[in-house]
C-alpha cells in the first residue's frame, strides 16, 4: 500500500521565545518492507542551525536551534511510502521454546538484540508486573505463540481511555488501572518481555485508519502510532500490536525504533522564553494509488481536497501525540476474530486525548 | 603552595628525631595493634616502619597539651575554611561534620612506586574500556563483558556513542582503595564521572600542613603541586591553545560538595561556573559574561553526565547546558571527563576486568577487585544466593562518587527470611545492575582519637589524570575511615578523613609554586575580563548586604551606647527611635518583639528585633542568610581570607540565636565584634580583590546601600519633629552612626551645626562616610562596565548617576542648611511647609537610587534569570 502521510505540529507561545533547541525523530528509518519514495520537513522559522545525522538506534534525526525571536514555531513532515509487508506469515516460523531466546541473550553474538532486553525508563517492572506476563510464558512455548498470547491478554484486559495517562505515565499505573493509550499498551508489553528476559522494542509510526461506514475520511484526524517488535533466531523481528491485536502487515507504517517512547519522541524541545504554549497536532495517514490519487471508499470519492490538506484544525492542543484509533478496543472485543487485520474505525473525528 | 603560609615557630617538634627520642618524659606514645590485623604504621613485632619515625618520634614528643593545641588549630582551620560537606546544611542539623585526623596516613616510597604504576594501569584500562564501549563494542562482541551488564547500566549515554576518541575519554581516574588484613591493597570503587573528592583531598593537604607543616616537610612526603601543574598543561594541551578559556562545570551551591569544586577551581585559576551559566551559541559552548557570550574551550566536569543536557539526555536535568551534546558532535567543546565515562564505573565489571586488561592492554591487571560476582550472570547468581551469608549485596552503579558515601552493602547474614526472600526476587528480576562481593577483613592505620593513638581500618581514594602519555598519579590522596567488613564501596559513617603522605628516598625538587605557573599563562587576567552575568549578580548583592548589616551594627551600637549615657535621655530616646524605625518600618508587616518578660525598654525592644527578629527584611537575621548565600556563591570570586573572615558570622552561634537576657554591654561588645569582621572584609577586599567587574558590582552594592542607608536617615533625623530643641545632640548621633563624628571634631572643632554637617556627610566628596563619596564612586563604577556601543549617547544608568552627582556638586552646605534660626525657635514644621532645597534633594536620592539598581540588573543580569523549559 502506497502512503501520503502529513505529521504536522505548530506551537503557539504566549511571549515571544528568544532561543528554541529541538530534536526531531519524524523521519522514517529504514526497514525492510517500506520504501520511502519522498520525504520532507519544512520548518518556521528557518532554523539557525539544522543538523541531520542518525541516532543511537540509526534512526534520522534532526538537531536545530531557532535563535530569532519567535510566537510560532511550526514543523510540517510529508513522507511518501510504500509498504509491503505480512508479518503473520513470520508467526509460522518461530518454533524454538521462548527459554532459548532468552538464553541466547547472554551469547556475545547476540549484543544488538541483548539491548533490547534491558530496562529502560519507561519500561522498569515490579514482580506483579513480570508475574502477569509470565502467564502467557509456559515453560517450552514457542517464542512467538507466547508473545501474540501475551499481546491478546493486554488487548482483552487493558482498556483503551486516551484520558487515563500521559506522556510520563509510569506502566505501574497502567498496569494498576488496567487503561492507556498505544503508547502505555507497548511499554506494559515491553516491560513484561524485558522481565523475562526477552528481547522487544518499541516502534513508533502511524496506521491506517477507515471511516466509519458511509463517511468520508476525515483528513488529518490521525495520530502518530505505537507497537512493539519481539525477537525470534528463525524469523528475526516481528511486530506485535497489542492496541489492535494484531501483528502488522501493510496498514502500520514504521517510523522509528528504540527502547521506550523516550528514545524517540517524535519532537522534543527546550526553549527559552516563550511563557504558556499550546500544541496543535495532526496526522493524515493517506492511502494513494500511482498517481498519487487518495484511494478512498465509494462514499468518500469527493473528498480530494485531501490532497493537499490546508488547515485540519481538527487536534485540540495536546502534550504529544502518541494515541492510536479510538473505539477499536470496545469494537474488537464484540466481533472476536484472533486473526483479524480488517478496519478499525473512529467513533469520533474530533477526538481528545 | 601547602606551605605559604604554614611555617610555625619550630618549637614543639624540638628539633629532630634524636631529642623526640631523649625526650625521657615523653616516651614513645602507646600504640597497640590488633593481632593478626597489618597495620601501616607498626609491623607484627611492634617496630616502627622507617618511613613514620620522623613522624611518630615528633608526635610522640608532644606534651598531651601540645597535640590537643595542634588538634584545635586543626579543627579551628578546617571550621574556617569551610570544608564542610554541605554549605548550605542546617546548622542544626546534626550531620557529621568534616574532620581531619592529627594523623596522617604515610606512605613508603617502594610501597608508592608499586601503587603509581598499578594505578596508572587501571586508569588506562578503564580508559580503554570506556572507548571501547562507545566504540566498536569488540569488548561485547567477543565475549569479554556481558552485553547486559553494560546496556543495562542507565549511565550509558548512547548518544555518545562514536564521539570518542582515544584522546577523550577518562581524563580524571580515581580509586578507592583498601589493605585487606593481610596487607594487600584491593580496589572498592572505581570512579570516572567527576574527579570527585579531589578538592578534598587538596584542601586536607592545605589544611594540615598548615598544622603540622615542620612535620611533613621532615618526613620527606612529596608536595602536590607538580600534578596539578602537569594537569594544567595537559589540559591546555588538549585544546590546542596557549591561553585557553577552561572551565569547572559545578551544579552549583545546593550540591554538597560545591566546596571542593570552589576550591579546586580557585587553586587552578579555573572559572567556576554553573549550567544557567553556559549557552549553546552556533554549536559552541559559550559563557553569559557582562561583556557578551564568550565560548568555553574546554569544561572540567563536575556534574553528572546523565544532566549535561536536558534535550537528548536526561529531561530533568538542567545542569549542564541545552544541546551540550550538539556542540559535541561539532568539536565546539571538549569535556573532561567526555559525558558518559561512568558507565567504567559499574562494579560489575570488577570479574571481567583481568582478562580485559590482557585483551585490551596486553598486561597482567596489578591492582583487583576483592572477589565480586555480577549477579546477572546465571552461574554467578547461583554461587552467591548459596553463599549469602558470607556476602555483602549492592546496586551495580551508584551515582554519588562522594568519597566515604557509598551506601552500604546488603550483608546477607544479617537478613532476616522474609528480607531475605525480598532479596532473592530483587535478583531475579534486576539482577543485571547488582553485584555481590565476598566480606573482607581490613588493615589498621593509627588515629588520633583526642587522646591516644588507636589503629582504626582505612581506605584511601586516590586520583589519576591523564598526561600525553599515560597517567599522571597524585602523590597523595583521601583517606577515610571504612566501616568494617564493606567490601563494596568506601562507606564511611564517621566522616573522619585524614591526609595521605607519599615519602621520598630522594632529596626532593625544589618546589614551584602553582601560583608562578599560572601567571605565567596569565590565568588570572582571562579570567577577570569575562565576569559571569551570575556572579556580578551575586557579588553585587553581596556587597548591598555586607553594606547592610554594618549599618545595622552602627545603629544599633550607638543607640545602646546612647542609652547607657545619662545626659538628655528623653530627647536621645526620641532620636534613637527615629532612627531604629528607619529599618524597622521598612518590614512594616514584620513583627516587633515586646517588650518580654524583665520589661525592655522601647530603645532595647527596636534593637532586639532589627538584630534577631526572624523574616525581617532590613533585620540583621535576613541579612545574614543572604550574606551567607552570596558569599558561598561568590565564594571563588573572593579570596580564601576574604571567606574566613565572613564565616566568622556564619560559624558562630551567638549571630544567629537571640540570647535569653540581653546585657546591653554585652551587646555593644559583640557588634563591636561584628564592625571588626565587616572592616576586616571590607580592608580584604579593597587591598586583595583587582579591580575587575566583579570588585566593581560588589563595590556597586555597597556605595548604593549606604548612600541610600545615609540619606535615609538624614531625611528622617532632620526632617521630624523636635529638631529644635535637640539639634546638637541628634546631629551628634547622626555623625556616630556615620562613623565620621572624629572627622567632625578634627575638622570644624565647634558643636555639630547642620551646615557642617550637612557639608560632611553630604557633600563632601573626600569624605568616605559621605553620600556624595558613594555617588561619586558609583559614578567611576557606571563608566568602566562594559557597555553597548551607543554612539555619543549617555547609558540611562550614567545619566542617572551624573544628575545625582551634578546635584551634589552644585550645592553647598549653607545653602542647604538654610533651614534657618535653628536657635531662635523657628517653628520646624513652618520651615518644612516651604519649599526645601535639603529634603528635595534627599527624597530625589533616596528615589533614584532604588531606580540605578534596577538598571543595572535589567542591564547586567536578567538574561541570567531566563529559565528554561521543556516543551
Amino acid at each position: 500500500m502506497r502512503y501520503r502521510i502529513a505529521h504536522k505540529t505548530d506551537y503557539g507561545y504566549s511571549t515571544p521565545v528568544a532561543q528554541s533547541n529541538h530534536l526531531l525523530h519524524l523521519s522514517p528509518c529504514t526497514i525492510e518492507g517500506q520504501t520511502i519514495e519522498k520525504h520532507e520537513i519544512v520548518i518556521s522559522p528557518t532554523p539557525a542551525n539544522r543538523h541531520d545525522f542518525s541516532d543511537y538506534f540509526n534512526n534520522p534525526v534532526i538537531h536545530l536551534t531557532i535563535e530569532e525571536y519567535h510566537k510560532l514555531l511550526s514543523i510540517h513532515a510529508c513522507t511518501i511510502v510504500t509498504v509491503e509487508r505480512d508479518q503473520t506469515e513470520l508467526l509460522k516460523l518461530s518454533q524454538l521454546p521462548w527459554e532459548s531466546v532468552r538464553d541466547a541473550m547472554s551469547d556475545a553474538d547476540h549484543v544488538a538484540e541483548a539491548e533490547f532486553t534491558c530496562y529502560s525508563n519507561f519500561t522498569q517492572p515490579t514482580a506483579e508486573i513480570a508475574a502477569y506476563g509470565a502467564q502467557s510464558f509456559a515453560p517450552g512455548r514457542a517464542m512467538m505463540d507466547a508473545v501474540l498470547d501475551l499481546t491478546r491478554r493486554i488487548h482483552e484486559d487493558f482498556d483503551y481511555d486516551a484520558t487515563a495517562t500521559d506522556v510520563f505515565t509510569p506502566v505501574t499505573q497502567v498496569f494498576k488501572q488496567k487503561s492507556g493509550v498505544c503508547q502505555d499498551f507497548a511499554h506494559f508489553e515491553l516491560t513484561c518481555l524485558r522481565a523475562l528476559g526477552l528481547p522487544a522494542r518499541y516502534v513508533s509510526g502511524y496506521l491506517r485508519t477507515y471511516p466509519p461506514e458511509g463517511q468520508p475520511r476525515l483528513v488529518g484526524a490521525d495520530a502518530s502510532h505505537a507497537w512493539i517488535s519481539a525477537w525470534c533466531p528463525e524469523a528475526g523481528w516481528i511486530d506485535f500490536d497489542p492496541t489492535n491485536n494484531k501483528v502488522i502487515s501493510d496498514e502500520h507504517i514504521t517510523l522509528t525504533i528504540g527502547r521506550d517512547f523516550g528514545d524517540v519522541s517524535p519532537i522534543s524541545g527546550i526553549i527559552l522564553g516563550g511563557g504558556n504554549h499550546i500544541i496543535d497536532v495532526s496526522v493524515d495517514v493517506m492511502p494513494i494509488d500511482e498517481n498519487g490519487n487518495e484511494i478512498g471508499s465509494s462514499s468518500n470519492g469527493q473528498m480530494q481536497q485531501a490532497m493537499k490538506p490546508s488547515s485540519p484544525a481538527l487536534s485540540p492542543p495536546l502534550p504529544q501525540s502518541q494515541g492510536p484509533v479510538e473505539g477499536h478496543v470496545q469494537e474488537q472485543s464484540q466481533s472476536q476474530t484472533s486473526d483479524q487485520i480488517g478496519p478499525v474505525k473512529p467513533v469520533a473525528a474530533d477526538r481528545t486525548y | 603552595m601547602e606551605l605559604d603560609k604554614a611555617t610555625k615557630p619550630d618549637n614543639s617538634e624540638s628539633g629532630n628525631a634524636a631529642t623526640a627520642k631523649a625526650n625521657s618524659l615523653a616516651g614513645p606514645i602507646p600504640y597497640q595493634t590488633i593481632p593478626g590485623v597489618h597495620d601501616e604504621m607498626m609491623d607484627s613485632s611492634g617496630s616502627i616502619m622507617s618511613h613514620w619515625q620522623h613522624w611518630f618520634e615528633a608526635f610522640s614528643s608532644w606534651s598531651p597539651a601540645e597535640r590537643s593545641a595542634h588538634s584545635d588549630e586543626l579543627n579551628e582551620v578546617v571550621r574556617e575554611t569551610g570544608i564542610a560537606y554541605d554549605l548550605f546544611a542546617d546548622p542544626n542539623e546534626t550531620a557529621q561534620p568534616w574532620s581531619i585526623d592529627l594523623a596522617p596516613l604515610i606512605l613508603a616510597p617502594t610501597e608508592w612506586q608499586w601503587l603509581k604504576t598499578a594505578l596508572a594501569q587501571r586508569a588506562r584500562l578503564f580508559n580503554a574500556i570506556h572507548n571501547d564501549i562507545y566504540g566498536h563494542r569488540r569488548l561485547l562482541h567477543e565475549g569479554y563483558l556481558p552485553a547486559a551488564l553494560v546496556l543495562s547500566d542507565q549511565s550509558y549515554l548512547r548518544p555518545m556513542r562514536w564521539h570518542q576518541s582515544a584522546y577523550n575519554g577518562v581524563q580524571f581516574y580515581a580509586a578507592d582503595l583498601a589493605k585487606s588484613a593481610d596487607g594487600t591493597w584491593h580496589v572498592l570503587d572505581n570512579h570516572t564521572e567527576t574527579p570527585a573528592g579531589l578538592g578534598f583531598a587538596l584542601a586536607n593537604r592545605i589544611t594540615l600542613t598548615h598544622c603540622e607543616g615542620n612535620l611533613f616537610r621532615k618526613s620527606n612526603a612529596i608536595r602536590l603541586a607538580s600534578y596539578f601543574q602537569q594537569l594544567q598543561a595537559t589540559l591546555n594541551k588538549r585544546t590546542g591553545l596557549d591561553d585557553p578559556y577552561i572551565a569547572i562545570l559545578s551544579p552549583g551551591p545546593e550540591h554538597p560538595d560545591y566546596f571542593a569544586h570552589a576550591y579546586l577551581a580557585r587553586y587552578l585559576g579555573y572559572l567556576l561556573v554553573e549550567g544557567g551559566d553556559l549557552v549553546n551559541q552556533n554549536n559552541q559552548i559559550c559563557l553569559k559574561t557582562l561583556a557578551g557570550l564568550k565560548p568555553i574551550d574546554l569544561i572540567i566536569r563536575s556534574i553528572e553526565g546523565a544532566n549535561a543536557d536536558p534535550l537528548e539526555l536526561n529531561p530533568a536535568g538542567f545542569d549542564g547546558t541545552t544541546s551540550m551534546l550538539q556542540a559535541i558532535r561539532n568539536k565546539g567543546i571538549i569535556i573532561a571527563n567526555q559525558l558518559g565515562t561512568s558507565i567504567v564505573e559499574n562494579r560489575g565489571f570488577a570479574p571481567y576486568l583481568p582478562e580485559i586488561c590482557k585483551y585490551l592492554l596486553g598486561e597482567e591487571l596489578m591492582l583487583r577487585e576483592a572477589p565480586r560476582w555480577w549477579l546477572g550472570d546465571r552461574q554467578s547468581r547461583d554461587f552467591v544466593l548459596s553463599n549469602l551469608s558470607n556476602m555483602l549485596i549492592s546496586d551495580a552503579h551508584e551515582g554519588s562518587g562522594r568519597p566515604g558515601e557509598a551506601r552500604a552493602a546488603i550483608d546477607g547474614a544479617a537478613l532476616s527470611p522474609s528480607e531475605k526472600t525480598e532479596l532473592i526476587d530483587k535478583i531475579a528480576l534486576f539482577g543485571n545492575s547488582m553485584v555481590a562481593g565476598q566480606k573482607m577483613n581490613y588493615a589498621t592505620t593509627p588515629s588520633w582519637t583526642g587522646d591516644k593513638l588507636v589503629p582504626r581500618p582505612f581506605a584511601i581514594r586516590f586520583f589519576a589524570s591523564r598526561k600525553e602519555q599515560g597517567y599522571d598519579v597524585l602523590p597523595g590522596g583521601l583517606s577515610m575511615s571504612v566501616s568494617a567488613e564493606q567490601a563494596i564501596g568506601l562507606h564511611s559513617p564517621e566522616g573522619l578523613t585524614r591526609d595521605v603522605w607519599v615519602t621520598s628516598d630522594t632529596k626532593l625538587e625544589p618546589f614551584e609554586s602553582i601560583w608562578a605557573s599560572l601567571e605565567r599563562q596569565g590565568t588570572h587576567s582571562r579570567a577577570g575580563r569575562s565576569l559571569q552575568s551570575r556572579i556580578a549578580d551575586n557579588l553585587y548583592w553581596l556587597g548591598r548586604n555586607v553594606e547592610r548589616v554594618e549599618w545595622q551594627f552602627r545603629l544599633c551600637r550607638q543607640a545602646l551606647s546612647r542609652l547607657n549615657e545619662d545626659s538628655g535621655p528623653e530627647e536621645d530616646q526620641r532620636t534613637i527611635i527615629s532612627a531604629l524605625n528607619t529599618l524597622i518600618l521598612r518590614a512594616p508587616k514584620a513583627a516587633v518583639f515586646d517588650a518580654g518578660f524583665g520589661g525592655m525598654n522601647e530603645v532595647e525592644r527596636l534593637v532586639r528585633t532589627i538584630l534577631y527578629g526572624k523574616d525581617r527584611a532590613y533585620g540583621f537575621q535576613e541579612s545574614l542568610s543572604h550574606m551567607h548565600r552570596l558569599a558561598g556563591l561568590a565564594r571563588d570570586r573572593m579570596s580564601s581570607e576574604a571567606w574566613r573572615i565572613l564565616n566568622e558570622f556564619f560559624a558562630d552561634n551567638r549571630w544567629h540565636k537571640e540570647p535569653g537576657f540581653m546585657h546591653t554591654g554585652h551587646v555593644v561588645d559583640l557588634l563591636d565584634k561584628g564592625l571588626m569582621i565587616l572592616a576586616a572584609f571590607s580592608g580584604m577586599t579593597m587591598e586583595n580583590m583587582t579591580r575587575n567587574y566583579g570588585w566593581r558590582f560588589l563595590d556597586i552594592g555597597r556605595r548604593i546601600e549606604r548612600a541610600e542607608n545615609l540619606s535615609g536617615l538624614l531625611n528622617r533625623l532632620i526632617f521630624s519633629s523636635g529638631m529644635s530643641s535637640d539639634a546638637p545632640r541628634r546631629l551628634m548621633f547622626i555623625l556616630e552612626v556615620a562613623d565620621s563624628f572624629i572627622t567632625y571634631r578634627s575638622r570644624y572643632r565647634i558643636s555639630p551645626t547642620l551646615a557642617a554637617v550637612i557639608d560632611l556627610l553630604l557633600l563632601d566628596e573626600t569624605n568616605p562616610r559621605s553620600v556624595a563619596f558613594q555617588i561619586s564612586a558609583l559614578y567611576d563604577h557606571v563608566n568602566s562596565l562594559p557597555k553597548e556601543p551607543e554612539v555619543g549617547l549617555r547609558s540611562e544608568e550614567n545619566r542617572l548617576v551624573l544628575e545625582l552627582l551634578t546635584e551634589l556638586q552644585l550645592s553647598e552646605g549653607n545653602t542647604l542648611a538654610h533651614i534657618p534660626h535653628l536657635d531662635q525657635n523657628k517653628d520646624l514644621e513652618q520651615i518644612i511647609s516651604e519649599q526645601c532645597p535639603l529634603e528635595k534633594m534627599l527624597n530625589n536620592q533616596i528615589t533614584k537610587l532604588p531606580q540605578l539598581s534596577e538598571i543595572l540588573t535589567r542591564r547586567y543580569f536578567t538574561h541570567t534569570e531566563e529559565q528554561p523549559q521543556r516543551i
